[in-house]
């Protein structure tokens, strides 16, 4: 089975401890169709709850790379790498975000917790028809993870595996 | 301030935990299924890394100019220093005017009414002094004062006051030279070492001078054309001042804000004050704008001129930089530094004194420049700034 590709990047140059953004440039050219396309779905997942749609988020990820403003540990994967990235940025303009929200002196306000609560209903409501599927993101949003969530679930690991792809392609369509 | 985590971080967290270990054959199906192409999502990442790539390299050549410019700034543990030696001189020049006007602000009270005839004479001569001080000036001044006149008449230059020149002749070797050696200029003289009228008349315009307000004493500027040297005092102190601005002693300050303006006609207050108020600066070149951002692209044919937006002190020139090629940094007054990058010839080199207007490199493509064009910044202590501010419109 061929996975998502996890880039090695290879130079005779002596060892730094991080890519130069000229090596930044060449890593994410040679991303492969499956990278780049698991890196937009990886994006649309993060800018949900900022202020700019997915291509900005991912753009700006790309940009602070290609700028040299994010360190890329030569250990690190490409897309593990930008992952991690898309993560922090979108956590950067979500705080930004509240921060210029009316209600910023309260973050976890009523009007706030009201509208996660809202979000975070949606998404139950998407599964309410399978409860082994609303066990597995119950969980999912408490933070649980692996063996934890295959427990919860009460599958077994094949069925479990074929619930979680399940229940992230509801997810992403219904961010579509 | 922490935040609750968001369940949704979570819940994205383990979504992408599950796309980065899903099949690349089911990413890719998956993309299909969704937007009838596979290649469809990987085709518009490409599309958002060419932007990202566009936005990235001004990014990262602001930075490089900034780390540069950073580098070359003076430190700023001298400045202090030069504040304290400015509070120094302010004191130092106050209280001297101070102790030489303060006899003539007394002289009324302390001189007995009956006063002898050859006395009495000589106060109506200071009277009549100082209501025509141009032309008692002219008659009066010492010697020394009147042959200073005649030299700077010659000169054709208009007044400079001596002591300005010493000012700027201790921030310009290239002035040092020009002028005349430090003896033959009149240095100030204790009151016993002029004549008698001179002195009286320059006390006279001394007390007049510094009692009246400060519009009278703009409305008085013509008569101060020939002022003594005394009173030039405050001019000297304010180029001083001004000199200070410029982060480089050894430099002509004073000629560096007014290149082709010809030298104050009237040592008072008005021009120098003038001269502090707000840079501007003038296009480098005329042509296209390719791009704005921390700076500006400007379209130009190679070896277009490219002229000093203003008058400056040439701080850096040279290709270190790959991004920028050919870069040229430029101190100016207040703080301001422009930055003049992509050039395919510098004609200036650092340590350079330049004019607004000159040519000071030709247009190119050098470094990372994908055509010919001019990249240029305006900097303010360090931070670029937008140029459109500084710039005229059109």
């Amino acid at each position: 089975m061929t996975t998502v590709s996890t880039l090695g990047f290879a130079t005779t140059e002596p060892a730094a401890a991080t890519l130069s953004p000229a090596e930044a440039a060449v890593a994410i050219r040679a991303l492969t169709a499956a990278d780049k396309t698991a890196l937009m779905k990886i994006a649309r997942l993060y800018a949900r709850k900022t202020p700019y749609d997915h291509e900005d988020l991912l753009q700006e990820a790309l940009c602070r790379v290609l700028a040299g403003a994010r360190a890329w540990p030569r250990h690190v994967a490409a897309v593990a790498f930008l992952w991690g990235v898309v993560r922090s940025i979108a956590s950067e303009w979500k705080a930004q975000a509240l921060d210029r929200a009316p209600d910023a002196v309260d973050p976890d306000g009523e009007e706030r917790r009201a509208i996660a609560r809202f979000d975070v209903a949606k998404v139950l409501s998407l599964f309410a028809d399978d409860p082994a599927a609303e066990a597995i993101v119950r969980g999912m949003l408490d933070g649980a993870r692996g063996a934890e969530l295959q427990a919860l679930s009460g599958l077994d690991k094949t069925d479990y595996e074929s619930k979680r792809t399940k229940i992230r392609r509801r997810i992403e369509k219904l961010a579509l | 301030m922490t935040r609750k985590p968001d369940p949704l971080d979570h819940l994205a967290d383990a979504l992408a935990e599950d796309i980065l270990d899903a099949p690349a054959e089911r990413i890719l199906a998956e993309a299909a299924e969704d937007h009838g192409d596979d290649a469809a999502l990987a085709a518009a990442f490409d599309g958002i890394a060419a932007r990202a790539a566009r936005q990235a390299r001004p990014r990262r050549l602001a930075d490089r100019i900034g780390a540069l410019a950073a580098m070359l700034a003076p430190k700023g543990a001298w400045r202090p220093a030069m504040a304290a030696v400015a509070g120094l001189a302010v004191i130092v020049v106050a209280g001297d005017l101070y102790w030489h006007v303060r006899p003539e602000i007394e002289l009324p009270a302390a001189v007995p009414a009956p006063a002898s005839a050859p006395a009495a004479a000589a106060r109506d001569t200071v009277a009549q002094d100082a209501l025509a001080r141009e032309a008692v000036t002219k008659k009066a001044v010492a010697p020394e004062a009147a042959k200073e006149e005649a030299r700077q008449e010659a000169a054709g230059a208009g007044f400079v006051p001596a002591q300005d020149r010493r000012a700027d002749a201790a921030y310009s070797p290239a002035q040092v030279a020009a002028a005349p050696p430090p003896a033959a200029e009149p240095a100030p003289q204790p009151p016993a070492a002029a004549s008698a009228p001179a002195e009286q008349a320059r006390r006279g315009k001394t007390l007049a001078t510094n009692s009246a307000p400060a519009a009278a004493r703009v409305a008085e500027a013509p008569a101060l054309v020939r002022a003594p040297v005394r009173d030039d005092r405050l001019h000297t102190l304010l180029d001083y001042e001004r000199a200070r601005t410029y982060d480089q002693p050894g430099r002509a300050v004073s000629q560096l804000a007014q290149p082709n303006a010809p030298r104050p006609v009237a040592p008072g207050l008005v021009a120098p004050l003038s001269r502090l108020a707000g840079l501007s600066f003038d296009w480098p070149l005329r042509g296209r704008v390719l791009a704005r951002g921390e700076g500006i692209d400007v379209a130009a044919p190679s070896g277009t001129d490219v002229r000093a937006a203003a008058d400056g002190l040439v701080i850096y020139a040279g290709g270190a930089d790959k991004g920028f090629g050919n870069l040229i940094l430029v101190r100016h007054r207040d703080g301001f530094v422009t930055v003049y990058g992509y050039t395919s010839r510098m004609l200036v080199k650092a340590g350079d004194e330049i004019r607004r207007g000159q040519v000071i490199a030709k247009s190119g493509a050098s470094g990372e420049a994908a055509e010919p064009q001019l990249h240029f910044e305006i900097r303010k202590d360090v931070a670029p700034v937008d140029p459109a501010q500084y710039l005229p419109r059109g």
